[in-house]
């Protein structure tokens, strides 16, 4: 069942410039969508396209549309600006107040979803002091509390450390088990190729490629999309003859999460 | 550019504990370790924009700074105003130097254009750009690859490697800092806990994961297949592969 | 027996604001004024959270504002015997002047230094559910608990754009109209950051679901201690102390 769709999706600049040019999308209930590219390529515009955050903008000339079956949650390349309360549980909470939902049932369910990601040690900490990952994973259980289909989410890991994008990937992992759509918007595919169903590869503001991560290998190494180096040195075996398995992801390495 | 003991503390909590590192002319020297390692701190000692709370910063020369975000200095009309801002505040030939620094950094093609309405990756260089004509000893930069993807990454790299000037960045990018840095501090805790060649500290493997530090994907593949060394290049590391089976 | 800034009722300590704030712009008196201010000194030298000297630190910024609104306040004003006559120009320093612009540097010192102590102790939250159970429209109130938790973050933001630009050579040197056009290589990408900030939040908003709904509920619970009395009984006998001292 398609729980968010995107026909004909075109963006253009005030000056003329195609920014999306004819993106067609449907990401199915509970499915994992990447959408790669390099930057400039349209990723973020079309996840903020996808939640519909274009609709005002007045710079901007959209055609096309974009549908949805109930909400679409967003993350924010950087999820601090998405945060408006001191105290992450206060903060959580916004959401759901803003739709209306009785206290008690708020209380209930930041602490079931809380339980979900593994944040429940968050819940009484300052949003000032949190780190990259933990700013992540607040907006995302904020997102969540609201039980959206979908979750868009720009660039997640992109510009963290280590230990906060190990922290990251864990929570989408235990986002994906909920049974929630995700789409993830990224540059640096070495830690989700393993973890999309489906890869969406853009440039130049066009889709190139579509399907399923193995099916997409050689288009997005032609498009200099970084792969795991596992993966890089298996097509490259694969190209000179030899019939080796090509692992979508480079073997987990132990880091530190404080 | 030669930094001491240098300890910064905020309200009570050391940032920075005894922090001493060197850079010579044309070398590139990267700082790395977790958030809140202390990186930036350090950083914004070495430009002299932090005080710090105690030890020395000697610099021989103008020390050039570039933030994380290189929009957050953009003000001119177009970008030949913004690179020759820096030489004309220090006296130098404006003209002449922001004409070398946009060749080395190639946006001499977007010399008329508005800064602002430029790709963040072209921003990135437009900023480098205007620091580099202000012709400094050192070049201190915060996170220059962040935002870039991995093939604007190297582009940037093999212009930095290029340079004669000595520079100090920071990084989280551990490939970067692999193929481009010659030398590679690894701050844990406000101290260094090792500094020395980058191939040899990138290689420790023990040490990146105390630091939090993802080692580069060349050392890590090797690691997991249980090579004893690690491969220059990806062709390099299909050769090793071959070997093995 | 101490407080804790933070932790007292945002209703009571808007409520000591407001009455402060309104006693000191509509007296006449400098001694009114200088009575209020000693009160909000009291105040904040008697918490836990906000040191006087952190306090004052604040208030350094009006610095540069203050001088300028005396002078300016003092040519203006007139009334009395004339202290000194300006000799190019018709206007001349007056002892009503003198008073007069003493008492407005005055007023603005003082409501300067409650509304720091209100931001710099009040949570964004607290000062929304305040508001709202004052009957302000809740859209209103949260306006204001934003702006008091993005006012941090532009400084923060100043001070890079300002970092940035020093490095560069900018120097900011001169008399004030020179400091000014020095400055300006600041204010332009701080002016464009703010208004780009305007766009991403109002995203941001959109995205927490900041329209979905006419009825809103809330989670937050306001408490009223023992500390908020006294508050409010001080807010009170300042009210009726000032107005029946001073008229």
């Amino acid at each position: 069942m398609t729980v968010l769709a995107a026909d004909g999706l075109g963006v253009r600049a005030a000056d003329g410039t195609a920014l999306l040019d004819g993106v067609s999308l449907a990401v199915a209930r509970g499915e994992t969508v990447l959408v790669c590219g390099r930057p400039g390529s349209g990723k973020t515009l079309l996840a903020k396209a996808l939640r519909g955050l274009l609709d005002d903008r007045r710079d901007l000339t959209v055609r096309g549309t974009v549908t949805h079956e109930g909400d679409v949650g967003f993350v924010f390349q950087r999820p601090a600006t998405q945060l408006v309360r001191r105290v992450v549980r206060s903060d959580v909470a916004f959401g759901l107040e803003n739709r209306g939902v009785h206290p008690t049932d708020i209380e209930e369910r930041i602490d079931r979803y809380a339980r979900v990601l593994d944040a429940e040690g968050l819940l009484d900490r300052e949003v000032r002091d949190l780190s990259g990952g933990e700013t992540a994973i607040v907006a995302l259980l904020g997102s969540l509390v609201t039980e959206p289909e979908v979750l868009v989410l720009d660039e997640p890991v992109a510009t963290l450390d280590a230990p906060n994008a190990r922290l990251v990937l864990d929570a989408i992992d235990r986002l994906r088990g909920t049974g929630t759509a995700v789409v993830v918007a990224e540059h640096d595919v070495r830690d989700l190729l393993g973890r999309a169903d489906r890869v969406v590869l853009l440039a130049g503001g066009r889709v190139v490629t579509e399907g399923p991560p193995a099916d997409c290998l050689e288009d997005l190494r032609t498009a200099g999309v970084r792969l795991p180096v596992a993966t890089a040195v298996a097509l490259a075996r694969r190209d000179a003859g030899e019939a080796v398995p090509v692992p979508l992801a480079d073997a987990r390495v132990e880091v530190e999460v404080p | 550019m030669r930094a001491r003991d240098l300890a910064v503390a905020f309200d009570g909590r050391p940032v920075l504990d005894g922090v001493s590192l060197e850079v010579a002319a044309g070398e590139t020297l990267a700082v790395m370790g977790a958030n809140g390692a202390g990186k930036t701190t350090l950083l914004r000692c070495l430009a002299g924009l932090a005080e710090p709370d105690a030890g020395t910063v000697e610099a021989a020369g103008v020390v050039g700074f570039a933030p994380e975000d290189p929009t957050a200095a953009l003000f001119a009309a177009t970008v030949a105003d913004e690179v020759a801002f820096f030489p004309r505040n220090r006296g130098l030939d404006a003209e002449a130097a922001a004409a070398e620094a946009m060749r080395t950094l190639d946006v001499e093609g977007l010399r008329d254009r508005n800064p602002r309405t430029l790709s963040f990756g072209e921003q990135r260089r437009v900023a480098l750009a205007s620091v580099l004509a202000g012709d400094p000893a050192t070049l201190v930069l915060d996170e220059p690859t962040s935002g870039l993807d991995r093939e604007g990454a190297r582009e940037l790299g093999r212009v930095l490697a290029a340079l004669e000037t000595a520079v100090v960045l920071s990084t989280h990018r551990s490939d970067f800092a692999y193929a481009f840095a010659d030398r590679v501090a690894v701050l844990v805790d406000g101290r260094v806990e090792r500094c020395g060649p980058a191939r040899a500290v990138l290689a420790d493997l023990d040490l990146l994961r105390t630091a939090g530090i993802r080692p580069p994907g060349l050392v890590a593949w090797a690691a997991d297949r249980g090579f004893d060394r690690v491969p220059v290049d990806l062709d390099d590391a299909v050769a090793m592969a071959r070997g093995e089976s | 027996m101490t407080f804790s800034h933070r932790g007292l009722d945002p209703r009571s300590k808007l409520a000591f604001v407001l009455v402060s704030g309104v006693l000191v712009v509509l007296t006449p008196r400098l001694a009114a004024v200088a009575v209020v201010g000693l009160a909000v000194t009291l105040l904040v030298a008697a918490g836990r959270g906000l040191g006087l000297r952190a306090w004052l630190g604040y208030l350094r910024s009006f610095r540069v504002l203050l001088p300028v609104i005396f002078v300016l306040n003092l040519l203006f004003y007139g009334g009395g015997p004339t202290l000194f006559q300006l000799p190019a120009l018709p206007l001349a320093v007056t002892a009503g002047g003198l008073y007069t612009s003493t008492l407005i540097a005055a007023r603005l010192v003082v409501v300067a230094g409650l509304a720091t102590w209100f931001a710099a102790t009040t949570d964004a939250e607290a000062f929304e559910a305040a508001l709202v159970r004052l009957r302000v429209p809740w859209s209103l109130a949260f306006l204001g608990s934003l702006t008091l938790r993005l006012a941090p973050e532009l400084r923060d933001r100043f001070r890079t754009i300002d970092e940035a630009q020093r490095s560069r050579g900018l120097v900011v040197a001169g008399g004030p109209v020179e400091r000014v056009r020095a400055r300006l290589p600041m204010f332009i990408p701080f002016f464009v950051s703010v208004v780009e900030s305007g766009y991403d939040l109002a995203d941001a908003l959109t995205v927490r679901g900041y329209d979905a709904t006419r009825r809103r509920t809330s989670a937050v619970r306001l408490v009223h201690r023992r500390a908020d009395y006294l508050l409010d009984l001080a807010t009170v006998l300042l009210l009726v102390g000032v107005v029946a001292a001073f008229g």
